[in-house]
């Protein structure tokens, strides 16, 4: 690879790594919002998910 | 109850409970001895290398050896309520750590003393600079033990121990494999003189962590 | 249920919703002056050619990776001593030490990609280098701590002990490998230049670099302190449902 080529790879690198790092802060902190749910409980008379009905506002 | 007596007891009731036991000498010197012998695997014997990474090889398996010494003195607590026992005797954060950090370096004295034996015998060492091999090793020791014992507390009683005090406690032990590989290479094979500054490294480590000990242990053991 | 918070004065966010945009907005600026910069507008250096530009991402990467873990410390410091003790100061250490260990992770990354084509291997037994691998694996080691499991308070005091601790063992780690490989330089062959003369444009994206990853350090600590601060409501209302079900009680 050239050197052009390592400098390309580690732009495009650092904005994985950050930008993946940003969408993961962002996703947890949606599903902490109780706004998206990572899993549905089977049961129908199994307590819901704390987050479905959460009331923590901001 | 004074200081002095406070650690007399913690490090003897810890000694007592390992001549009972006789773990270190059943169980963790042959895993350090085991350790030697597959480095002989690892590394060709009939070309030199082990003789001339003996000081490394030794002080790893110290550090690998050391990590179940450490594990086991906390693990003794966990026993028969004996951590409720101890927390309700009342006895001074401070006292407890020296005394347990006592204990573990006394282990470790003979660990260091049969591994280095085994080590010699079998990577074939010629052993000079014994001054500077014995100040190392005993500012090693107290640094192993200090760290070991403030880490081990602080994995105590966690789900996770045997595989978080590994984690946390090597990187922080990287300065004393260091200093005292060195200080073995310059005693062994180089000018026993140059050792000097890395004694006084480990010693420094050594003295930082009895005192960083001395302050943390208290509150760490409280939350255990 | 708020007796389990330390809450002398507990806040929900690091920076007001205001200022976290206009935050967020200098971030992406100055990133983008980097890139400007860093690939485009300064100069390919003499000696190592193009790769040079790597640097102007590897050091403020590593600049802003001792930040994060200057204020790790802090803040625990901060939590320990009784008269400052708060919740955000716990929230604080947890979400710096996590963006540095991912900043810490990115230097090593960048400091092979950079001594691939500049020194020929992907990695090399430089001080500076293998320094930063040990912070890599004492702050590793610290959010293991953090993660296990235990009343807020508890996690807290063991969290910010342990970050005191690391800290202490991180200029014995500093001094001790600087001097086992400046003893070693004897023998080396080359002598990497990490830290070359630089001038006119070249320091200029050097310091825009820097710029931009402590602005982003800001911008994440934002959005990682909130994060941290729902998730531990999250962890109460959990606990809360859990004994609510279990004693049977009114809904």
């Amino acid at each position: 690879m050239t050197d052009a080529g390592f400098v390309i790879a580690s732009w495009v690198i650092t904005a994985l790594v950050l930008g993946g790092y940003v969408l993961r802060i962002a996703l947890r902190t949606a599903v902490a919002r109780g706004e998206k749910t990572l899993f549905r409980p089977d049961a129908p008379d199994a307590p819901k998910a704390p987050m479905s009905e959460n009331g923590v506002h901001q | 109850m004074n200081a002095f007596s406070e650690i007399k007891l913690i490090a003897g009731k810890d000694l007592r409970i390992e001549m009972r036991s006789r773990i270190l000498l059943s169980q963790v010197l042959p895993f350090g001895a085991i350790v030697v012998l597959l480095f002989a695997f690892a590394l060709d014997p009939d070309r030199g290398i082990l003789t001339r990474v003996a000081p490394g090889l030794f002080w790893i398996t110290v550090l690998l050896a050391a990590l179940l010494a450490i594990g086991r003195a906390f693990s003794i607590e966990q026993q028969h309520g004996a951590r409720d026992g101890l927390r309700l005797a009342g006895l001074d954060g401070s006292s407890v750590f020296i005394g347990k950090a006592i204990a573990i370096a006394v282990q470790l004295v003979i660990l260091e003393a049969v591994l280095g034996l085994t080590v010699v015998v079998l990577y074939g060492v010629e052993v000079h600079g014994v001054v500077v091999l014995v100040a190392t090793a005993t500012a090693a020791t107290i640094g192993l033990a200090a760290a070991g014992t403030l880490y081990g507390v602080l994995a105590a009683g966690l789900r996770a121990r045997e595989t978080l005090l590994p984690l946390l406690l090597l990187p922080v032990l990287a300065p004393v494999m260091l200093g005292a590989t060195r200080a073995f290479e310059d005693g062994l094979e180089g000018v026993p003189g140059d050792a000097w500054p890395w004694v006084a490294l480990l010693t420094v480590f050594a003295l930082l962590y009895t005192g960083v000990g001395m302050l943390a242990f208290g509150p760490l053991w409280e939350d255990t | 249920m708020s007796e389990k918070r330390l809450n002398n004065d507990d806040r929900s966010a690091l920076l007001p919703r205001a200022v976290g945009r206009v935050v967020d907005a200098l971030t992406l600026v100055s990133i983008g002056a980097l890139t400007f910069f860093g690939l485009w507008a300064s100069p390919a250096d003499v000696v190592q050619g193009d790769a040079q530009r790597i640097m102007y991402l590897h050091v403020p990467a590593a600049w802003a990776a001792y930040v994060a873990f200057g204020i790790t410390t802090l803040a625990s410091l901060l939590w320990l001593w009784p008269r400052t003790r708060s919740a955000v100061w716990d929230r604080v250490a947890g979400a710096s030490a996590e963006i540095g260990l991912i900043f810490t992770g990115l230097t090593l990354l960048l400091g092979s990609l950079w001594g691939r084509p500049v020194w020929g291997v992907w990695w090399a037994w430089d001080a500076r280098l293998v320094s930063t691998a040990v912070l890599f694996f004492l702050y590793l080691g610290y959010l293991a701590i953090r993660a296990v499991p235990a009343e807020p308070i508890v996690r807290a005091r063991r969290s910010a002990i342990t970050a005191v601790i690391v800290f202490i063992d991180v200029p014995i780690v500093h001094f001790s490998v600087n001097w086992w490989r400046t003893l070693h330089q004897k023998a080396t062959v080359f002598n990497p230049e990490l830290n070359p003369e630089i001038h006119g444009v070249m320091a200029l994206t050097l310091w825009i670099g820097v710029v931009a990853f402590t602005l982003l350090y800001v911008s994440l600590m934002n959005r990682r302190y909130q994060l941290a601060y729902l998730e531990e409501g999250l962890e109460e209302t959990a606990l809360d449902a859990a004994i609510l079900q279990r004693s049977g009680g009114v809904k």
